[in-house]
């Protein structure tokens, strides 16, 4: 970045980066095109952002405190269960959680 | 060889342009630039290869400075960057086609630049702080629940995590509208993105009318001694990058 730009400051160039390093690779994982590895990334992509968004609205209505203690207990055993399966396919298909939270360019990452 | 597309200007009145100016300025592997002219519009191009439209560093620095180059003279619609056509006629057919979204966009951006603030932290620091005030205030309170089944600690957590994450961007709302109280004098169009990273707590951008940079640095100033916390870095002008939307197919 040329120095005429930076209007304002609060620490030497060389933190921000380093900071700007970790924006930058946190921004570059793209869906992976090869046929097997990427259609296995794109599915569990899909039922990751659906477990999270099941996760929230649970969440909400246990904060909302509409739920019995024994939904509750049955909520959390589900959700567990999923969460485990969840790790057991990522290691079956070799993929981490950062490989599922791909980014949409523009739009941002997906989670 | 293809064309690659860097921006999209009025077409200036001067006839002598864009001789001058395109003899000065390079592109992508020092390609020579060119002009496209449609409807009173002009598009600046360059002819490109293909495997040479990789997004790595040097290119896209290259990139932004023919749009900067540009941008010190006229307003600028800057293109995504990676958009080629086949050839010129290509590129001025998509014009005519879109001419007047791309008026309508240049008109929005006219005599405008845009300023970037990026607000930073210390995460490991500032999380454990946010999570010890959000500890110490629900002990013997709101916790949502009793009971120590595995299952109801493994909601617990995720209980506790949503919390922390509302947390965070409460943090990060609150300095937001701190920032647009200290800009508002300049009446800026504003984009703000929460958490672009764990590090990056804030990514704004602010598009305003020329030649308000210093008056626009001063405003924001005072946040730096109020969060000595945070590291706080205001760049630009910049090419509105942040204020125009057009989809060109």
């Amino acid at each position: 970045m040329n120095d005429n730009k930076i209007l304002l400051n609060s620490c030497e160039l060389n933190e921000f980066d380093k900071d700007m390093k970790t924006v930058d690779s946190s921004n570059v994982n793209r869906f992976n095109a090869d046929a097997d590895s990427g259609l296995a990334q794109l599915v569990l992509t899909l039922v990751e952002l659906i477990r999270k968004l099941v996760e929230k609205q649970a969440i909400r209505r246990v904060e909302g405190g509409s739920l019995s203690d024994e939904e509750i207990e049955r909520l959390g055993e589900s959700l567990m269960k999923l969460d485990i399966k969840m790790e057991e396919l990522k290691i079956i298909f070799n993929l981490t959680e950062k490989d599922l939270n791909i980014n949409l360019g523009p739009l941002g990452d997906l989670m | 060889m293809h064309y690659l597309i860097y921006a999209i200007i009025v077409s200036p009145n001067l006839p002598e342009f864009p001789d001058k100016w395109l003899a000065e300025v390079q592109g992508i592997n020092n390609s020579q630039l060119t002009t496209v002219n449609s409807n009173g519009l002009t598009a600046i191009a360059g002819k490109i290869n293909n495997k040479d439209v990789v997004a790595n560093t040097e290119n896209v620095l290259k990139y932004a400075t023919v749009i900067d180059e540009l941008f010190k003279h006229y307003t600028v619609l800057p293109v995504r960057y990676g958009t080629f056509m086949d050839s010129q006629m290509a590129i001025g057919t998509m014009m005519e086609k879109h001419s007047m979204t791309f008026k309508q966009n240049l008109d929005k951006v006219e005599n405008k630049e845009e300023f970037s603030l990026k607000v930073f932290w210390d995460f490991e620091e500032e999380s454990k702080k946010i999570r010890d005030k959000m500890y110490a205030d629900e002990i013997g309170s709101n916790f949502p629940f009793p009971g120590n089944s595995q299952s109801k600690l493994y909601l617990l957590q995720k209980v506790k995590e949503h919390r922390f994450e509302n947390a965070l961007l409460s943090y990060v709302r609150k300095l937001i509208d701190e920032i647009c109280n200290l800009v508002v004098q300049f009446k800026p169009d504003y984009v703000f993105k929460k958490m672009a990273s764990r590090t990056m707590i804030l990514d704004a951008a602010f598009l305003m009318e020329k030649k308000q940079e210093i008056a626009f640095a001063e405003a924001i100033n005072p946040l730096k001694k109020k969060y000595g916390n945070l590291r706080f870095l205001l760049t630009g002008p910049w090419p509105p990058y942040n204020f125009v939307g057009f989809d060109v197919k």
